[in-house]
């Protein structure tokens, strides 16, 4: 009789499987593709030079900034594209293995159901937010190339989005045990709207109150932890600590991951 | 329980929506013995297994496998499980899927690579080894599920329906590799609809009605002069 498997060795096995089989998917390739057009976008409209004229203005200081904001643009955009592509394919990808018999046969084996759970999620996300830190990457690059913006704000940001997708694929998994798949992302897709839609509300200074302010100062900062990673690019400072997104953004994907663990240790393989 | 159990139900039972599905089960299964798990459909059969493999925990009672918690990994070491609805992954191939399921038991890569030739080339599907598992027929498909479940030279040998889908070749083959396996010391339990498939490969039978235990133990025990376990299962399960 063979030795049990340590957890990591049954971990990297599953993430492997997980990682193999988001590949394969349709959606990452068509995502893929997506991205690679993006990108090309992005190419091109960060080729357009500024041309205005202010008289007893700084130009070059005034263009400078012009690229800053449409650099933090496009990492927000890309960003809210990754969480999406996230959420599309963590929202099946845990009751695919449920009713493939994937669970069934892996959880036949010495491997705990918390190994089980989070190699699907880290598996999946790991996938999405390749896609999304390539294209994150291309926009830096091109933000330091262009407009001489430094490296290290964008390589947090792009840790910062990584943190975030982490806790959407976690959230994404976890509402698929609880709903029918499209009903979880017309769910997932209200709350992101909502939650990036108060926070960018908090950027531009509307704080809001009760709920809303909660969730601009307390919410998962899923906009606001990457802008914050940024804020070395503008020359006037955010308002608040840019450390507090990125430790809301940590602490609720540490949230959604725990969630998901509880949940599914009690899920039972019936059918 | 008995530390000579394999697995043991102690007053376990399951409830769904108001349904009994599993009544106070008190069963074990000793360990080197090959037990028939016999029932008509709805008896409480498969859910008695999944308890046991902790697909699910029971709604009273305790159940014990390999003498742990059913929820707890070590439990799982040295099991092989065919389960009643086979479900494979259609784009993998059966190569494939038995090194992910080699891994997973801790085989060595080694050892692994010898395991998954032997137990293809047993169970006869060494032949469509990097084939999609999709387009493999329902009767390879089942050879295959035996190969995963002997996959390590398992200790304890769970076979939920093992006879769907294999024809009659198939079947005679799926006689061997149990026996077989009983031959080198393994526990088998087996959950079947086919009493002759159970008589010829068992030693022992639990019988279970509208999820109830009705009767187990011995084999022989169990039948009357002359009896076939057919008789005595219409006789215990309709009184």
């Amino acid at each position: 009789m063979s030795a049990p498997p340590g957890a990591a060795r049954a971990f990297g096995a599953l993430f492997a499987e997980t990682l193999r089989d988001a590949v394969r998917r349709r959606g990452l390739i068509a995502a893929a593709l997506a991205s690679l057009g993006a990108a090309l976008l992005v190419q091109r409209c960060g080729s357009c030079e500024t041309n205005v004229v202010l008289q007893g203005e700084d130009l070059a200081l005034r263009s400078g900034q012009l690229g800053a904001i449409g650099a933090l643009l496009g990492f927000g955009v890309v960003a809210l594209w990754t969480y999406a592509l996230t959420a599309l394919l963590a929202s099946d990808g845990l009751m695919t293995a449920i009713d493939d018999g994937t669970a069934e046969s892996t959880l036949a084996r010495p491997v705990s159901r918390d190994v089980f759970v989070a190699a699907r999620c880290v598996g999946l996300w790991s996938g999405c937010f390749a896609i999304g830190a390539a294209l994150l990457a291309l926009v830096a690059g091109l933000a330091a190339a262009r407009h001489g913006l430094s490296w290290a704000p964008a390589l947090h940001a792009i840790g910062a989005v990584g943190t975030a997708a982490l806790g959407v694929a976690a959230l994404a998994m976890w509402t698929s045990l609880h709903l029918p798949r499209v009903p979880t992302l017309l769910g997932l897709t209200s709350l992101g709207l909502a939650v990036c839609g108060i926070e960018l509300a908090a950027l531009f200074g509307a704080a809001g109150s009760g709920w809303v302010g909660a969730v601009a100062h307390l919410g998962p900062a899923w906009l606001s932890a990457p802008v914050a990673a940024l804020a070395p690019w503008l020359s006037d400072p955010l308002p608040g600590s840019p450390a507090w997104p990125q430790t809301r953004a940590l602490a609720w994907a540490a949230l959604f991951a725990l969630l998901l663990r509880v949940r599914f240790r009690r899920v039972e393989l019936l059918r | 329980m008995s530390d000579a159990a394999a697995i043991a139900w102690r007053d376990a039972s399951k409830r769904y929506a108001g349904r009994t599905a599993l009544d106070a089960l008190r069963l074990e299964i000793p360990r080197g013995s090959a037990c028939g798990l016999l029932g008509p459909n709805g008896a409480g059969k498969t859910t008695a297994l999944r308890l046991a493999l902790g697909f699910a925990p029971p709604s009273g009672g305790e159940v014990w496998l390999q003498g742990h918690a059913p929820a707890e990994p070590a439990a799982r070491v040295g099991l092989g499980f065919l389960p009643e609805r086979l479900r494979l992954p259609e784009h993998a191939t059966p190569e494939r899927w038995l090194t992910l399921h080699a891994r997973l038991i801790g085989l060595p890569r080694d050892e692994a690579t010898d395991a998954i030739r032997v137990a293809l080339e047993r169970t006869g599907v060494a032949d469509r080894a990097h084939q999609r598992i999709g387009e493999l027929s329902k009767g390879l498909r089942q050879r295959l599920g035996f190969a995963s479940a002997l996959l390590g030279a398992p200790s304890l040998l769970v076979l939920d329906e093992p006879a769907s889908g294999l024809d009659p070749l198939g079947l005679r083959d799926a006689r061997g590799w149990i026996e077989a396996e009983r031959a080198r010391g393994a526990t088998v339990l087996i959950s079947s609809h086919q009493l002759s498939e159970v008589e010829r490969s068992c030693d022992r039978v639990a019988i279970l009605d509208r999820g109830r235990l009705v009767a187990e133990g011995a084999l022989a025990a169990l039948l009357r002069p002359g009896e076939s376990l057919e008789d005595a299962f219409v006789r215990l399960v309709r009184p």
